[in-house]
């Protein structure tokens, strides 16, 4: 039992004065046309993406240890990731979200602090480049388990436009360095990705008339319909499930078959298994190998209940799945572990979800033939903010309307000129 | 031997003065438990012989195998006929419906192991049968009769508690936690302090949380006081919200942290856990094990017994656990420590590596 720990030298000093430069800075910014920004930042993601980046082998060499994936699906993840998030797709994220009407003006703020969360780079990377895009500059508390992106993305800009590279600072901190957070939730705009207790707990500081914008937990899911091609959804799943170790808010948790669930789940599970070759599952810390160990087990119990379970591969294997025999929602404990579940139509497999409807991000949808749009709207109608094809889940556009709100609106003061 | 035979030893155990850790009396009788159980609880005997840990082949209570915390919200794992039961015990709940159950044909044991435990960990300074008022944060036993808490109370009540001992959380509706009854607690603290008797204050820690968060100004307790808290906080980082917790309590009330006394335990398990710091106060703080119990820290993929010190998966073979299984693996995360041992949660302070979050723990409601 130990008292809240605070830090013998809170490091609430150095984010002030991050903040003062920052905004000194972001003056300076503002003062270069928009139109300058926006190609500056298009070439740097250009950058990113060739397969021999330095910063993409940065994150490559250094991202395994720091985070704990295989390089393996570091590799896969990144190129999966980064395929379509090109220059020009986000010169069209600027259009559809900032392009602007007559009389509409929209400007960043002072100051945008960002929070950052998790292992995965490419959500952190978008998360640090959409307030420069709007001219403002970004304080970031780098997540623990990824040092790494916020630098190789300094180190990116600076190759690019050094005026730009010193609108971003990074900042870390304790966790239990409450004086810092505070110092850093006084940014103009704040925002904040993690468990949703921790984004709560930054929204109490960051109170109005500053901008906050959170991004708690979410989950996905996918639906296969009766007209999938089993082998084809399959391999599209094994990649969504397998990437990230489905530590992604992206990857899916559970899959709902309304097509032949036992050819589903063998193909489903040769993917995966052939997925843990290509692309080995990372480390699994204690708390994570006892969630894993102990999902297995309950599912052991239950066929030797005489439920008519099927499990596939197992803890060691890299992966888990089990094909359930009914189609309400259980837990997934992460790491490449999935539930198969039958339902007998679109009705049923939304029903199971939508109890979880409020945390859903993502569904991966498949085999709907001529029904595919009505699905996808009844998806979306229930708290999806993204459908997709298996295979690409791990994968959104840029212009993705991240948890339904946009990318850069949120960070955005909008303003509208009604005179002439 | 049958299960009588070892219920009648066990008994025995948990009333003797002073009790002891006898090792081979914990190894005979565990082992003819994990075989009574074998036969008798058919889901975990299959599970068992698919492990192939059948009585015949497991000759260390070490090697009993342990069934997962959570499978006792899939499966009614009795070891008698269902028609027996006489009461259950049910976990709260989850928005997805799923509560863990623990199914008793009897109350004696769970109510022999309760008390001894409780002695020990809340009122090792009292003397013998001296009585204590008990003001208790939960529903009374009969507005919540599967609770095993209100349940645990109720017996502690009857057996330690003094005059103006009572239960101050309303009965709750439709499987919600009821209402803490505010000013009803507040006069018999108020009478408490105004008599100069002291009391113990226990309850659920986020019952205690609120009832802080609830006053409006301080209440100190009269010296001899203590604080008996238990279950779970909402978020993860169970030690920080336990430390505040602490100082709001010892603010509140005048209780040092010393006295302030966590207990651990749970649906699935017939034997509760106490911290040793009102026991032994020289000591550094940890989970005591009564002598029918065992504690083991594992590797959760291997089950190899992890060093003292070392962090594993919390597994418990408890001798109380008669009518059902005595050998679970919890949700926990824990380090063994000076003979006892130490809960660090499920992530202990760590950061997540992802932004999915299991649908479990995304689900879970606050409620111990």
């Amino acid at each position: 039992m130990s008292a809240p720990h605070t830090p013998a030298k809170s490091r609430a000093g150095e984010v002030h004065a991050a903040l003062a430069r920052l905004r000194a800075g972001g003056a300076a910014l503002r003062q270069r046309p928009a139109g300058h920004v926006l190609p500056v930042l298009c070439a740097v993601l250009d950058s990113w993406r060739a397969e021999d980046s330095p910063w993409r082998k940065q994150l490559e060499a250094e991202l395994p240890r720091a985070a704990g994936f295989s390089p393996q699906t570091v590799r896969a993840g990144l190129a999966l990731a980064l395929d379509s998030w090109s220059g020009a797709a986000l010169r069209a994220l600027w259009e559809r979200e900032i392009g602007g009407g007559a009389g509409r003006s929209a400007h960043g703020f002072g100051a945008t602090a960002v929070l950052l969360a998790g292992a995965l780079p490419t959500p952190s990377l978008l998360q640090l480049i959409a307030p420069l895009l709007l001219r403002s500059p970004v304080l970031a508390r780098p997540a623990a388990h990824d040092p790494v992106t916020p630098r190789a993305l300094a180190d990116s800009l600076r190759a690019a436009d050094a005026e730009l590279a010193a609108c971003l600072e990074v900042v870390d901190f304790s966790r239990s360095d409450s004086a810092a957070l505070a110092a850093f939730a006084s940014a103009d705009c704040v925002v904040a990705t993690g468990a949703d207790e921790t984004v709560a707990a930054v929204a109490k500081l960051a109170a109005p008339p500053r901008r906050f914008v959170g991004y708690g937990h979410r989950f996905s899911a996918a639906v296969v319909g009766a007209e999938a091609d089993v082998q084809q959804a399959a391999r599209g799943l094994a990649v969504d499930i397998s990437l990230w170790d489905q530590l992604g808010c992206l990857s899916p948790l559970a899959v709902w078959a309304l097509c032949d669930i036992r050819a589903l789940a063998e193909a489903l599970a040769a993917e995966l298994q052939s997925a843990a070759q290509r692309w080995p599952r990372g480390n699994l810390n204690t708390a994570a190998a006892a969630a894993v160990a102990a999902a297995q087990a309950e599912a052991e119990m239950r066929a030797a209940a005489g439920e008519n379970l099927h499990l596939h591969g197992g803890a060691q294997a890299g992966f888990v799945m089990v094909q359930e025999t009914g189609a309400r929602f259980r837990g997934s404990p992460l790491h490449r572990f999935v539930r198969l579940h039958p339902a007998r139509n679109l009705d049923e497999a939304a029903a199971a979800i939508a109890p979880l409807a409020a945390h859903l991000s993502a569904v991966g949808l498949a085999g709907f033939g001529a029904e595919t749009e009505a699905a996808a709207a009844r998806l979306l109608q229930l708290g999806a903010s993204r459908v997709c094809r298996p295979g690409r889940m791990q994968a959104p556009p840029l212009h993705w309307c991240h948890d339904g709100r946009g990318v850069l609106a949120p960070l955005t003061r909008f303003g509208d000129s009604e005179l002439p | 031997m049958t299960r009588g035979e070892i219920e009648a030893r066990l008994l025995a155990w948990m009333r003797e003065e002073p009790q002891h850790n006898d090792e081979a009396r914990f190894a005979e009788l565990a082992l003819a438990l994990f075989a009574f159980q074998f036969r008798h609880c058919a889901p975990y005997g299959r599970w068992c012989a698919a492990r192939g840990a059948t009585p015949s082949q497991v000759a260390n209570w070490r090697e009993i195998p342990a069934v997962p915390a959570g499978a006792f919200k899939e499966l009614a794992l009795r070891s008698f006929a269902a028609a027996q039961t006489r009461r259950v015990f049910r976990s709260s709940g989850t928005t997805l419906g799923q509560r863990s159950e623990l199914h008793l044909d009897t109350l004696a044991l769970y109510e022999a192991s309760l008390l001894p435990s409780f002695e020990r960990g809340v009122l090792p300074d009292l003397g013998p049968g001296e009585r204590i008022p008990m003001l208790v944060l939960t529903e009374a036993p009969q507005d919540a009769p599967d609770s095993s808490l209100s349940h645990m109370f109720g017996a502690l009540i009857a057996r330690r508690g003094a005059a103006g001992s009572g239960f101050f959380l309303a009965r709750g509706q439709r499987g919600q936690r009821g209402e803490l009854l505010q000013r009803k607690l507040l006069r018999a603290l108020e009478a408490a302090a105004a008599e100069a008797r002291p009391v113990a204050l226990c309850g659920t820690a986020l019952a205690l949380a609120h009832f802080c968060e609830a006053l409006d100004c301080d209440l100190p307790l009269p010296a001899g006081s203590r604080i008996m808290e238990t279950g779970g906080f909402k978020g993860r980082r169970r030690d920080a919200e336990r430390g505040a917790l602490y100082e709001n309590l010892t603010r509140r009330f005048a209780v040092p942290a010393a006295r302030i006394v966590n207990q651990y335990g749970m649906t699935e398990l017939g034997s509760q856990f106490y911290d040793s710091v009102l026991a032994e106060p020289a000591a550094p703080r940890r989970k005591v094990p009564p002598p029918w119990t065992r504690v083991r820290m594992v590797d959760p993929l291997s089950g190899a017994e992890r060093p003292p010190g070392a962090t594993g998966a919390i597994e418990i073979v408890d001798l109380a656990n008669t009518g059902s299984i005595c050998a679970i693996c919890t949700a926990d995360l824990g380090r063994a420590l000076h003979g006892g041992f130490e809960v660090l949660g499920r992530a202990p302070g760590a950061e997540e590596r992802g932004c999915s979050i299991a649908a479990d723990e995304m689900l879970a409601e606050s409620t111990p």
